[in-house]
């Protein structure tokens, strides 16, 4: 229970400290919103004084940063400027594109790696296995972009997939199995993609952290017992491996993130990537910082989530 | 012939008073839930002489052993090395003074640098304290040579050691330092039978030669007979009692030790000599 | 003062300690029939290594039986051997071992492992690196049960919770509970003993199972090692390198040296009159205390020597360069295992007839 409380304030100073210095850095970052109006000759510089002062912005950042927390206490995430609506209403629904995207990409790439890695270790040096090896270093090799349009254009040749976006245009009418397959067939690629930079590292650590313990010394004495392999191995040696592994879920869960925003922004899905460009690109102060925040606590949700689960499966943690 | 204790005058060489250690459970958001590893210790040892320390596993003797050298620091208490207080000491006193006393453990393979070749691993006290070149390879042969190993394997890699050799090249690596005590925690248990007696007689001659002070942790009370000339018992963290050997082993006064020398007397085999007497 | 005395003028008594049981085979058929069992490693550069060699011995079905060598004489191997599961590099080169009518090498893996933990069992030497350090203590012992039963995990941890009771005692629910950090030296040595027994096998191999223990709970171990045994009549196979074990707990003693047997024969008789001349140099190495001894330190009795390299061995008798009473025909080829009279055998030149 002490843990798990400890976690949490670690969780909660974390997020403080990331907003400060998203806020900032944007600060430092020179000219804000109101520059490009003020380029327009049309708009009258008594009109763009009026409007610094509607928008806060001739207050000093850390002003700014103070009205900005007790709005956060509210539930109230700002204004965008660019759209001219509350923040919330734009950042929510891509926080949940963005959250779909990445948990799923994180559940597949993690099955996957598992069943891969766990035979590996058990059939080391195999033919299959230096294949695997082979195949694990050359995508490891590919850069992020190149993959994704070597993926786009698999898509735009074959028409197997649809090319980018995250629904069909007649979403609204379709069936309900319809909708789910829609939806499905638009995230492959997208899909597709972080699972294939996911990959490697993953399936390299888990097959180090199998092999590692595949050699410890109960596992030979259960052998010596009499225990079928395939016990040994799921029941024996994995929860000893998943010791190293599970601090790399929380590191999976950066990655994955950070590689969502390309991923997102050259396939179309609109998550919060596209999102946080353009209010980057326009100063849109309070939407930089709620996405960022967003893409924050995903991150460090997910390796809270990874501690508890450590927690869960190694009982030596629990005496320290 | 080896006097009683203090008879000759000999000031002791390492005085504890009222040692304590106590552990404090985990901190921040939990009530701490103390453990007293020690409990107002109080030993002497005097030069040349080695008190052997016997408890069983949990009895707290590992941490005696470190606190003495101050690899943990005590709860409370007093060490008196060499007339001065040894938890006193800072910065460049306490170093001089740490070179004096040296611990071997019991498993010399995780106090041993496994990528050292065994040249290197004596010679890392004497680097430290300034020395090179030929004349500290000199030493290191010398030391070799009074542990026992043989010169020809200085290059040899420490894992490639066996138990008993490994335990003469941190016996080795522990004398480099030239100090006045040794304490050995377990440094002879889980060795063979033979290779056991090789040690103590080993032991026996450095301290003749080098006029050694030991501490000889251990729980094999035969091994301690075999060397000690002061024997301490150490149960859960209290000494039960304490005295020259001869005075231990005639008249034991603590109902745990009287029952350990009951289990070694009934563990002992009697009948070899008395056969090969008779053939 | 009692104690004391009894270690000193101990010497005409010969009644037997009360931890061993008596010798009884329970039927006349051999229960392990180990015929001349050959294992070497294959070291890189060194080519194959005899770890091994001719090692032949039988146990009858309840008997107790004590191998004692020295670190490097291939005990354990001998154990790893006698359950299939000896490490890479090492491999029967020949010989064969029987259990209970059935060849142990060249069965099949899937027919070995309803064996192992079944029929014979081991009790591994370092209980640390033995116990899994994430499962508690009762999922263990009944993973075990449950690799040779067909009964459902429910069925069998209650049946393992009779194994601890019968173990442990009061305390066998808590220790079920717990995991292997947080149980003490002696504890987590019982808890392989546990394993090891919980299918009843026939035979238990007992690899130095006091090593690093103190000595009540040495003690303790052995008690509880000879109950089994006689409740059971679970025959043990006990491994050491401490003479006093053997005497405490066994009928029959092998005595090991440079892989191979050098003596065989009933455990008193052996320590009473030891025939050859490594037993008796080993057993000298018993210390004996007395007044004067304990003040004027004298030096210990010791084996001259080390261990000898299995790369590198002698032509002739492998304790040749270490023996006290070598000659000159002890160069000339390694000496059979012979039989002597009363079930003793001896593989020495001056017991040669």
């Amino acid at each position: 229970m002490r843990y798990i409380l400890r976690r949490t304030l670690h969780l909660g100073f974390l997020l403080l400290g990331v907003s400060l210095l998203s806020f900032f850095f944007l600060a430092l970052a020179p000219g804000n919103f109101l520059d490009n109006l003020r380029l327009n000759p049309q708009i009258s510089t008594e009109t763009v004084a009026a409007l610094r002062v509607q928008y806060g912005l001739d207050q000093s950042a850390l002003m700014q940063y103070f009205h900005w927390l007790r709005s956060l206490m509210h539930g109230d995430f700002g204004f965008s400027l660019a759209y001219n609506q509350q923040a919330s209403a734009l950042l929510l629904p891509r926080a949940r594109n963005t959250l779909l995207l990445t948990i799923t990409a994180a559940a597949v790439s993690w099955i996957l790696s598992l069943a891969v890695g766990i035979w590996a270790a058990t059939h080391r040096n195999r033919f299959l296995d230096r294949v695997i090896s082979l195949g694990t270093t050359t995508l490891l090799g590919i850069p992020d972009l190149l993959l994704l349009l070597l993926l786009l254009l698999l898509a735009a040749r074959t028409s197997i997939l649809p090319v980018g976006g995250m629904v069909s245009l007649d979403f609204e009418a379709m069936s309900f199995t319809q909708k789910c397959t829609d939806l499905a067939a638009h995230m492959m690629l997208p899909l597709g993609a972080l699972v294939l930079g996911a990959l490697p590292t993953l399936v390299s650590h888990i097959r180090d952290a199998m092999s590692t313990a595949l050699q410890e010394p109960f596992l030979m004495a259960g052998a010596g017992h009499g225990i079928s392999r395939r016990r040994l191995v799921l029941r024996y040696a994995l929860p000893v491996a998943a010791n190293p592994l599970i601090s790399l879920i929380g590191f999976t869960v950066g990655a994955l993130l950070s590689g969502s925003l390309l991923v997102e922004m050259v396939l179309g899905w609109p998550g919060l990537g596209p999102l946080l460009l353009e209010a980057i690109m326009s100063r849109d102060i309070y939407l930089v910082i709620g996405a960022v925040m967003f893409s924050s606590f995903f991150l460090v949700g997910g390796t809270f989530l990874a501690d508890l689960f450590l927690y869960w499966n190694d009982p030596r943690i629990r005496v320290g | 012939m080896k006097s009683e204790q203090g008879d000759t005058g000999t000031a002791p060489i390492l005085a504890v008073r009222n040692l304590t250690k106590i552990f404090l459970g985990p901190g921040l958001l939990a009530s701490p839930s103390p453990v007293a590893a020690l409990l107002e210790i109080s030993l002497t040892m005097w030069p040349s002489r080695t008190l052997a320390l016997v408890g069983e596993t949990g009895s707290g003797k590992s941490t005696l052993a470190r606190c003495l050298v101050r690899l943990e620091e005590a709860t409370s208490g007093e060490i008196f090395f060499d007339g001065a207080d040894f938890r006193l000491l800072r910065g460049a006193k306490l170093r001089s003074a740490r070179r004096q006393i040296q611990l071997v453990f019991q498993d010399a393979m995780s106090a041993l640098n496994p990528r050292f070749s065994a040249l290197e691993a004596i010679a890392e006290p004497l680097i430290l304290q300034g020395h090179s070149g030929p004349a500290m390879e000199r030493q290191v042969l010398a030391l070799m040579d009074d542990v026992g190993l043989p010169a020809a394997w200085r290059n040899r890699g420490t894992r490639q050691f066996s138990g008993g050799q490994r335990q003469r090249l941190a016996l080795a690596r522990a004398l480099a330092a030239d100090p006045q005590v040794v304490i050995l925690d377990e440094a002879l248990s889980g060795l063979d039978l033979s290779v056991q007696g090789q040690m103590i007689n080993l032991l026996l001659d450095l301290q003749v030669t080098r006029r050694l002070a030991f501490l000889f942790i251990t729980h094999d009370v035969g091994l301690a007979a075999s060397i000690g000339d002061d024997l301490a018992v150490l149960k859960n963290g209290s000494i039960l009692e304490s005295s020259t050997i001869q005075e231990v082993f005639a008249h034991p006064c603590h109902p745990y030790t009287q029952s350990l020398m009951a289990i070694m007397a009934r563990n002992a085999m009697g009948t070899f000599e008395e056969a090969s007497g008779r053939r | 003062m009692l104690a004391y005395r009894t270690l000193a003028t101990d010497l005409g008594d010969s009644t037997l300690p009360s931890s061993r049981p008596s010798a009884n085979r329970l039927g006349p058929a051999t229960l392990l029939d180990v015929d001349n069992l050959c294992v070497q490693a294959f070291r890189p550069g060194l080519g194959p290594i005899p770890i091994l060699e001719s090692v032949s011995f039988k146990i009858w079905p309840g008997e107790i039986v004590g191998v004692l060598g020295e670190s490097g004489c291939g005990k354990t191997t001998l154990s790893r051997a006698l359950l299939g599961i000896l490490p890479g590099g090492l491999t029967v080169r020949g010989g064969s071992a029987t259990l209970d009518s059935q060849k142990l090498f060249g069965m099949p893996e899937a027919l070995l492992r309803t064996v192992r933990g079944n029929t014979i069992s081991l009790i591994h030497q370092e209980a640390e690196g033995a116990l899994h350090p994430l499962m508690r203590v009762r999922d263990q012992v009944a993973e075990i049960l449950r690799a040779h039963r067909s009964s459902s995990y429910r069925a069998c941890l209650k049946e393992c919770a009779c194994v601890l009771r019968d173990i442990f005692g009061e305390n066998a629910d808590r220790i079920g509970r717990s995991y292997p950090h947080e149980l003490s030296g002696g504890q987590r040595q019982r808890v392989l003993i546990a394993q090891a027994v919980v299918c009843r096998p026939k035979i238990v191999i007992a690899d130095e199972p006091t090593a690093s223990l103190d000595l009540a709970t040495q003690s303790e171990i052995i008690s509880l090692l000879s109950a089994l045994n006689r409740r059971n009549g679970m025959a043990i196979l006990l491994i050491t390198h401490n003479p006093s074990i053997l005497r405490q707990l066994t009928q029959r003693a092998v005595i090991m040296y440079a892989g191979r047997i050098i003596e065989q024969g009933p455990t008193d008789a052996v320590l009473a009159d030891p025939l050859h001349p490594y037993t008796q140099a080993l057993l000298r190495l018993e210390r004996r205390f007395s007044p004067e001894t304990l003040v004027e330190k004298s030096r210990l009795a010791t084996i001259p020597g080390t261990s000898p390299d299995h790369a590198d061995l002698p032509p002739g008798c492998t304790y040749e360069p270490r023996c006290g009473v070598r000659m000159a025909r002890c160069n000339s080829g390694e000496p059979a295992l012979l039989p002597i009279p009363k079930e003793r055998f001896v593989r020495c030149v001056h017991h040669e007839k």
